[in-house]
């Protein structure tokens, strides 16, 4: 269940990468899939990647995820100009909209997760620094909370709220500009 | 989207306040800003995220509800307000928008993304040096990674004074816009009309209005004094030359400004350019080019000092999009990148658009007709010669005032073959007088060999018709109420046209998408018509104007009932 499967033909001449997962579980990507990760692409370019990338933080069920959508996406940036961009993939562009499409239904689809998952999500994407998938879970959690009052998101995120009264006055006043 | 999380009692705490800085500052930045701003309320683990925040979205909230009353000829400007409550000026908000990421002033603020202000008008925003401000700010703290700039200084400006108008058998002129009931089913859009035009409007007087060719539909002559917010005559605002020196600046939108372009620049990071109501002439656009190396997406909207443009010297060009340039006559492109291409405006003429290395890669094209119906001949001819420049395309995107409007006659120039097309999208009003769709429907199909996905949308359509066609084919029902929806009995449905079911419906068509279907007789009837003659249909989504729920059910079951394969998947919104 862990291997890189299918989808990657074009690229089987191309390195594997071993990456093991914090439960010691092996997954073998492409290179190609792997670099999405910027970590773990300065681990490529330092040649330390041989026997394997430990993964501490990610386990086995995250990593497979996050490999899942490292391959579709790379499909995508092979596409683009090598240069690794602050904007997420191809998605600027309407290069080929069919595709496009797909990956938006792919990553809507992706994103239909429970909320342990989703920050377990972030928490990867964050640490291997993958901008796209970091993007595309911040995203969500920025519109489950838009619109919503600071006491509806405390309720859906367990945020207490330790502030005082006189603090949140002072917040009130500092960004005042905010609340017209 | 579910979201299946067991309550978060259960689920581990507060884990959004554990997240680093930096990653609730991207959460923020999906906001807009004032948002963003309030999270500091949350608890003192969010007091000074916002300086982690590296985007900054601000558009003015619209305050100036346009009164339709003949009688208060001009809305009252925004200037200071009397009320002491008054919301505080938009380009107060902005600057203090940016001031309140250093708020915490042991940190730097994260380096900036993204800085996007929209505002209704820069009358509003005083001065130039509060813009050069905020440039200035974003240019200075763009992240190395790349800085993506937009201002629209007056954001809710139309795109252009062509809305969209169906030609009428018999038409006749309505005397007082909105003094009266409007025959809006001669002109809807934004307003109902083109307004009348205001010299000076925007900085190059002497200009008058190309208002081409449809005096005869959209009767453009104004007496009455009525100055609409897009008429107000405005102070330019010139971007600041620091900008074009930006080595950062990885995507620029700009409406309603100056270039005024230094003698040498050069934008090294520059992808994507939007310029929007830019008073530049043609050839400080082109002078654009050079400057950027890695220009790959231009729009230009709207700027109506354009008349040719010369894109030669970009190679990299993947898109290029042309909206309501109305003055813009010739356009030669380097195509040899090209791969979207979006058009928008009258029917161009032959010699309108070059495409140097050849149309092979442009893959998806957009077609957009403004203004009136295209119906001359010589319209028909230049149309069809256009798209014969995209014949590779494989999303093809037609948008008129009618749905299909000028296919559904013969001319001598013949559609070429389509055969790379998967998807067709079609956008237009389809009235329930024009049973003439069926015919143009047929003819692009037919024209369209390997096409799998078929879009409509349908632009919403006036209930309330000046008067009724006398050569209406509807069966004597009337639309009802005030809803755009309808369901008359399922047999009111105009008889099938004999036309050919084209070769794709029949074998290759496996997706049809209706929006803002309002299931008039005409639309049901092409609804029938093409879910009735493609069996390999797998996937069908409707999305219903609003109406009752009632009709809804009952349109949702007459789709159905004609949808051949019956266990395709099917979406009704």
């Amino acid at each position: 269940m862990a291997s890189a499967g299918s989808g990657d033909e074009k690229a089987a001449a191309a390195a594997m990468i071993t990456l093991i997962s914090s439960d010691n579980e092996k997954f073998e990507v492409t290179e190609a899939t792997a670099t999405l990760s910027q970590t773990i692409r300065h681990m490529i370019e330092d040649g330390c990647t041989d026997g394997g990338v430990p993964l501490p933080n990610v386990t086995s069920k995250i990593l497979a995820r996050v490999i899942e959508y490292c391959k579709k996406h790379a499909t995508a940036a092979a596409g683009e100009e090598g240069s690794s961009s602050s904007f997420s993939d191809a998605a600027f562009l309407e290069v080929d909209r069919a595709f496009l499409e797909e990956l938006e239904e792919f990553d809507d689809a992706f994103l239909e997760v429970d909320r342990a998952t989703l920050f377990d999500l972030i928490l990867a994407a964050n640490y291997l620094d993958i901008k796209g998938l970091l993007n595309l879970t911040c995203q969500k959690v920025a519109d489950s909370v838009k619109g919503k009052t600071p006491e509806q998101i405390r309720e859906m995120y367990n945020i207490v709220n330790d502030l005082t009264p006189e603090e949140e006055a002072e917040i009130r006043r500092e960004t005042q500009w905010a609340f017209e | 989207m579910m979201d299946r999380s067991q309550p978060e009692s259960f689920a581990g705490g507060d884990r959004l306040s554990k997240l680093e800085d930096h990653v609730l500052g991207n959460i923020l930045s999906f906001l807009p800003a004032n948002e963003a701003a309030r999270a500091a309320l949350l608890s003192s683990r969010w007091r000074h995220v916002f300086a982690a925040v590296h985007t900054l979205s601000l558009e003015e909230p619209e305050r100036l509800i346009p009164n339709p009353d003949p009688d208060s000829r001009r809305y009252s400007s925004s200037g200071p307000s009397p009320d002491p409550r008054a919301p505080p000026p938009f380009s107060v908000v902005v600057s203090a928008a940016i001031i309140a990421r250093h708020q915490r002033r042991r940190r730097d603020a994260a380096p900036l993304r993204a800085l996007r202000v929209a505002t209704e008008t820069y009358r509003a925003v005083g001065d130039s040096s509060t813009v050069d401000q905020w440039v200035s700010y974003a240019v200075h703290q763009a992240a190395p990674d790349g800085l993506d700039l937009g201002l629209r200084l007056r954001c809710r400006l139309p795109l252009c004074r062509h809305p969209y108008a169906l030609r009428r058998v018999q038409y006749t002129a309505p005397e007082n816009v909105y003094g009266r009931a409007p025959d809006p089913d001669m002109v809807y859009g934004l307003h109902r009309r083109p307004p009348p035009w205001t010299p000076g409007l925007t900085g190059h007087g002497g200009h008058e209005p190309d208002d081409d060719d449809n005096g005869s539909v959209v009767s453009s002559d104004d007496d009455e004094p009525v100055l609409k917010p897009w008429q107000w005559v405005e102070p330019e605002y010139t971007v600041p030359r620091l900008l074009f020196s930006c080595a950062e600046l990885r995507s620029l939108s700009l409406g309603s400004c100056r270039l005024a372009l230094p003698p040498t620049f050069t934008l090294p990071s520059l992808v994507i350019l939007l310029l929007s109501h830019v008073t530049d002439a043609g050839a400080d656009v082109e002078r654009l080019v050079p400057g950027c190396p890695r220009l790959a997406d231009l729009t230009l909207e709207a700027c109506d000092a354009v008349t040719a443009l010369s894109l030669l010297g970009s190679t990299r060009l993947r898109r290029l999009a042309l909206r309501c340039c109305h003055k813009l006559a010739a356009v030669a492109v380097d195509s040899s990148q090209l791969q979207a291409f979006e058009y928008r405006g009258a029917v161009p003429d032959a010699t309108f658009l070059t495409l140097h290395g050849g149309a092979g890669m442009v893959a998806y094209c957009k077609v957009d007709i403004c203004g009136a119906e295209a119906t001359s001949e010589e319209e028909l001819t230049n149309l069809r010669r256009f798209l014969q420049l995209f014949v590779n395309a494989k999303h093809l995107h037609l948008e008129s005032a009618r749905l299909g409007s000028g296919f559904d006659k013969d001319v001598p120039t013949r559609l070429p073959a389509f055969s790379s097309l998967r998807h067709l999208e079609m956008r237009g009003c389809l009235p329930d007088y024009d049973t003439g769709v069926m015919d143009a429907m047929s003819r692009i199909l037919e024209h369209a060999p390997n096409l799998e996905v078929l879009s409509l949308a349908f632009h919403p359509q006036a209930h309330s018709w000046g008067g009724r066609q006398e050569n209406s084919s509807i069966s004597g029902e009337e639309l009802l109420d005030a809803h755009h929806l309808s369901y008359d009995h399922p047999y009111s449905v105009v008889a099938m046209s004999e036309a050919m079911i084209p070769t794709c419906l029949k074998s290759r068509v496996r997706e049809i998408n209706l929006v803002h279907y309002h299931g008039g007789s005409v639309q049901r009837a092409l609804a029938k018509f093409l879910l009735r003659n493609a069996p390999a249909v797998d996937k069908m989504w409707c999305e219903f104007a609003e109406g009752p729920m009632w009709t809804q059910v009952q349109l949702m079951r007459e789709i159905k009932g004609w949808l051949i394969n019956k266990s395709a998947t099917t979406r009704f919104a």
